[in-house]
């Protein structure tokens, strides 16, 4: 029976892995046609009848005698470089440029005539079909064998905005936005290094989503970068539509409930990782930019942390290290001090409690999984509903869950507090937030089943899991053990101690500040 | 995938079936809190004619939280009394199960009350019990009750109304004020157990008023092997504190014919040594010396601040030696060594405590004390001289 189980769970898990390197063999490239007619039969085939893409045919030269067609979609290339950088100087100033009988080529379109910034020739089919469906206009000439393929993208983006999710109190406001240019470019204006490099890629067949890697040459480890391409290359999936997937393909450990790729929405925090020798991935399409390897306490660190003095500072990452623990320990403690160790709790307060258990009508464990569900679910529900409706929910979360079941004899005030406080705790640690809810419900269960004695293996095959698992070859509990420099782990040092980057992340490029010279501001006191 | 579905069902299951299994029946040693009588006292009486004893449980009721119903007509005992007769406590605790709907929680239990009369026929048989159950903790008080123990625990205490707790608090306070030697279990059976100390242990006595329940410690009892032989009230008992070295901060009152005084001792320093007289008895050398601040003065009429500190000097110092060797000397009348002075010469004089052990009580009843006390004066308060002749002086200024 176990046997069986055993198997099966273990041919699910496997099913789940990476994929592995797949090839799949392209076809050789088809080329475009010299026939302008073929050339509209063609796209038209590969797009098919779409309402939104436009063919706009045109004749120029001082006798019209060459015929053109411009294809685009409608929305993504801008109207605005259509009439005044393509159509105006070619058909406007026909006369002037085509009129002594001049081989007309693509070339001298491209470099006399045309206004754009961007500008590529291509005789490729699904080159020139990729362009227009990322907002390029495609420029066909009868007779000519490559196109052009001009960049015009103008399409309506959200504004860079303060982030949702991070808010500091003390520091840049500025967030990423769902454009890939924007995001690179905001880490640009922080990092205005000749180091910095972007590596362009694109992924998803049908998606074709860009994805850049971000890093400086030098400060990132050569290893992790070639880990993190091969990863990348192995993605083989039709759709790249968040970070979020590009994450669960290049994580190390798939079946752990840690994740081992950070993430951020603040330019600042990016720049601050790269400077620390991670790789960033910013994609397409998302608010969210990827960084890698990502250690287990980089979830205790704040940008805000390096923003404020290090003493409260300190403080503030300590309590977070204090939270992390309560989230995840207050419910299972407290199951197992009540049902097993009564005789750790001191007697009065074991009295407090007796009286708020009595005439419950549930065991201890049953009462608290209620109470962690139910916030779960109002958490969940809070998170979907939309914003006006949200307020009904707190008034339900509040009133009926915590207050209405503890008069009503359905549960116990303490475990109502118990769980209280572990949820809110689990706040403080957003980016560990979806591995402590699991965490904390796996320690009440054995908790309830084995008491302290449980709790305290659970903990040490949590702490056994966590030192196994690595981020692109980084141990994830990396820079925690005793002989490492603890300038930046549970404490956060001044600034000024800091003339290292992080050993085990850092490439060549090691010292982070040289020697301060204050000795000429001391001397000039008046 | 359907073997997919099948192997994701069948593990469900079975995660279901170990999780009823585990959490409803109850299994293992797992008990909820709402299956359990909190145990907060163990009162032991004797029983006429009858070698059986009386055993008390005082059982912490909890309130039934539940429901909301604030409107209750009468104030019940927050603690119910339950008695067994039997011959051994573990015996009947297995019967007192049958009495009750809840598992006796012996692990809080805070106070075990001996019966005066049950302390004077031995303790030693039925304490085997509280040494050798794992759910009994040795920090719990022994005291011996003047009257029945079953009384001290059907009463309530005015503030802490559960009377074990309330003993248990008002006794922890006490050690700190150094008005109890402690005598927590674990010490009583240590003492009882070595071959010359003896232990003590508080008389705890019932004062019923009008409107209120006092229970108050007034003395304590001298036990000879197991047995309780004599007992000692507040003068004495503070000649236990001064050879003992538990003191921290102790409040007495000096009274002299000149006036009264209460001052509040601290920074003791106690130095004991076990020697013997040029005759071969044995003989301890007490030297203690501490600290006072005055308190409050009465009398003293014509006297300044130097003069006070001076005399109060000498009558603490002499308080102390008189103390120490009244006590020794009602000691040595029951040969019950509570000192631990035989310890002490175990310790320090290992070859001769070989012949000495054999007829300690002798040695014990030869013993002298040479008692070295100095008291300092350190402090007076806000105002230097007594407040009553500070009027006169102002009267003769003028």
């Amino acid at each position: 029976m176990f046997s069986f189980l055993v198997k099966k769970l273990n041919h699910i898990l496997k099913s789940s892995k990476r994929p592995d390197e797949s090839n799949n063999t392209e076809d050789a490239p088809k080329l475009i046609s010299k026939s302008l007619l073929s050339n509209v039969e063609m796209m038209k085939k590969i797009l098919g009848e779409s309402s939104d893409i436009k063919y706009h045919d045109f004749l120029f030269g001082d006798k019209s005698q060459y015929a053109g067609l411009l294809v685009y979609i409608e929305g993504l290339a801008d109207s605005k470089v259509i009439t005044e950088g393509i159509l105006t100087p070619i058909l406007v100033h026909k006369n002037e440029l085509f009129s002594e009988g001049e081989e007309m080529s693509i070339g001298s379109l491209k470099r006399t005539i045309i206004c754009s910034g961007d500008i590529l020739e291509s005789g490729l089919q699904n080159e020139v079909v990729n362009a227009c469906l990322s907002g390029k206009i495609v420029m066909f000439i009868e007779g000519a064998e490559r196109a052009l393929l001009i960049s015009a993208k103008g399409w309506e983006t959200r504004a860079v905005s303060e982030p949702q999710t991070e808010s500091v109190v003390r520091g840049p406001r500025e967030g990423f936005t769902e454009n890939i240019r924007t995001n690179t470019s905001l880490i640009r204006r922080k990092i205005k290094s000749p180091l910095l490099r972007m590596e362009h890629m694109t992924l998803g067949k049908k998606t074709s989503t860009a994805i850049n890697i971000l890093y400086l040459e030098g400060v990132a480890k050569d290893e992790v970068l070639q880990i993190l391409r091969q990863r990348l290359k192995n993605i083989d999936v039709d759709s790249i539509l968040d970070a979020g997937y590009i994450e669960e393909y290049i994580e190390d450990d798939p079946r752990s409930i840690f994740s081992t790729v950070g993430y951020s929405e603040k330019p600042d925090v990016i720049a601050a990782k790269m400077l620390e020798g991670r790789i960033a991935i910013v994609v397409d399409g998302s608010p969210f930019v990827l960084t890698v390897p990502m250690l287990f306490i980089e979830s205790f660190q704040t940008a805000e942390d390096y923003y404020v003095r290090p003493f409260y500072a300190s403080l503030v990452r300590f309590l977070r290290l204090i939270a992390y623990l309560l989230s995840i320990f207050t419910v299972p403690t407290f199951i197992t001090l009540t049902t097993y160790h009564q005789e750790f709790i001191p007697t009065t307060l074991l009295f407090t409690i007796a009286n708020a258990r009595e005439g419950t009508p549930f065991p201890v464990l049953i009462e608290a999984l209620i109470m962690v569900f139910s916030f779960e679910i109002l958490r969940e529900a809070g998170l979907r509903l939309p914003r006006p409706v949200g307020q009904s929910i707190s008034i339900v979360g509040a009133l009926v869950m915590g207050d209405a079941a503890v008069a009503a004899g359905l549960v116990g005030a303490p475990i109502v507090i118990m769980v209280a406080l572990s949820a809110v705790a689990g706040f403080t640690i957003p980016t560990q937030a979806d591995s402590i809810s699991i965490i904390r419900v796996a320690m009440m269960l054995i908790a309830a089943f084995l008491g302290g004695f449980g709790l305290a293996m659970g903990f040490i095959i949590m702490l056994i899991h966590l030192g196994k698992i690595k981020s692109f070859g980084v141990h994830y509990f990396g820079g925690l053990a005793p002989d490492y420099n603890q300038q930046d782990n549970f404490i956060r040092l001044s600034l000024l101690s800091m003339k290292k980057r992080p050993m085990n992340i850092v490439g060549e490029d090691v010292i982070r500040r040289g020697e301060i010279n204050n000795e000429q501001d001391t001397g000039s006191g008046q | 995938m359907k073997k997919l579905v099948k192997a994701v069902a069948v593990t469900m299951i079975c995660a279901l079936l170990t999780a009823l299994t585990f959490t409803l029946s109850g299994c293992w040693d797992a008990r909820e809190l709402d299956t359990l009588a909190m145990v907060t006292g163990v009162g032991i009486d004797a029983i006429e004619g009858s070698d059986e004893l009386l055993f008390s449980f005082q059982i912490g009721k909890v309130q039934q939280a539940a429901g909301g119903s604030s409107t209750q007509a009468e104030e019940k005992k927050p603690f119910a009394v339950m008695q067994v007769e039997e011959q051994g406590l573990m015996y009947a605790i297995k019967r007192l199960r049958n009495k009750t709907s809840r598992q006796l929680l012996l692990h809080h239990n805070q106070v075990l009350i001996i019966s005066r009369e049950v302390a004077e026929r031995g303790v030693l048989a039925f304490l085997d019990a509280f040494v050798r159950e794992r759910q009994m903790r040795t920090e719990i008080w022994v005291i011996v009750a003047d009257g029945r123990a079953d009384e001290l625990l059907s009463e309530e205490m005015d503030q802490e109304k559960i009377s074990g707790l309330g003993i248990s608090i008002m006794l922890d306070d006490l050690i700190k004020i150094s008005e109890v030697y402690d005598v927590q279990l674990q010490r009583f059976i240590s003492n009882v157990i070595s071959e010359t100390s003896e232990p003590i242990a508080p008389v705890i006595k019932l004062i019923k008023r009008e409107n209120s329940t006092e229970f108050s410690v007034d003395s304590f009892v001298i036990f000879k092997e197991g047995k309780a032989v004599g007992e000692f009230g507040i003068p004495l008992s503070r000649g236990v504190s001064w050879i003992k070295d538990y003191l921290k901060v102790f409040t007495v009152e000096l009274p002299s014919e000149e006036g009264f005084a209460t001052v509040e001792m601290s920074n003791f320093h106690n130095k004991m040594k076990a020697d013997f007289t040029p005759e071969g008895a044995p003989l301890i050398k007490l030297n203690l010396k501490c600290d006072f601040e005055i308190l409050e003065i009465q009398g003293f009429k014509g006297w300044n601040k130097e003069e006070i500190s001076f005399h109060l000097e000498q009558v603490a110092s002499k308080m102390i030696v008189d103390e120490t060797n009244a006590i020794v000397d009602y000691c040595q009348s029951l040969d019950s060594d509570i000192f631990g002075f035989g310890t002490e010469y175990h310790k320090r004089h290992q070859k001769k405590w070989k012949t000495m052990k054999e007829n300690w009580s002798e040695h014990f009843a030869n013993l002298t004390m040479e008692v070295d006390a100095k008291a300092s004066f350190i402090d007076e308060g806000k105002i230097s001289d007594v407040l009553e002749n500070t009027r006169e002086k102002e009267r003769e200024k003028k």
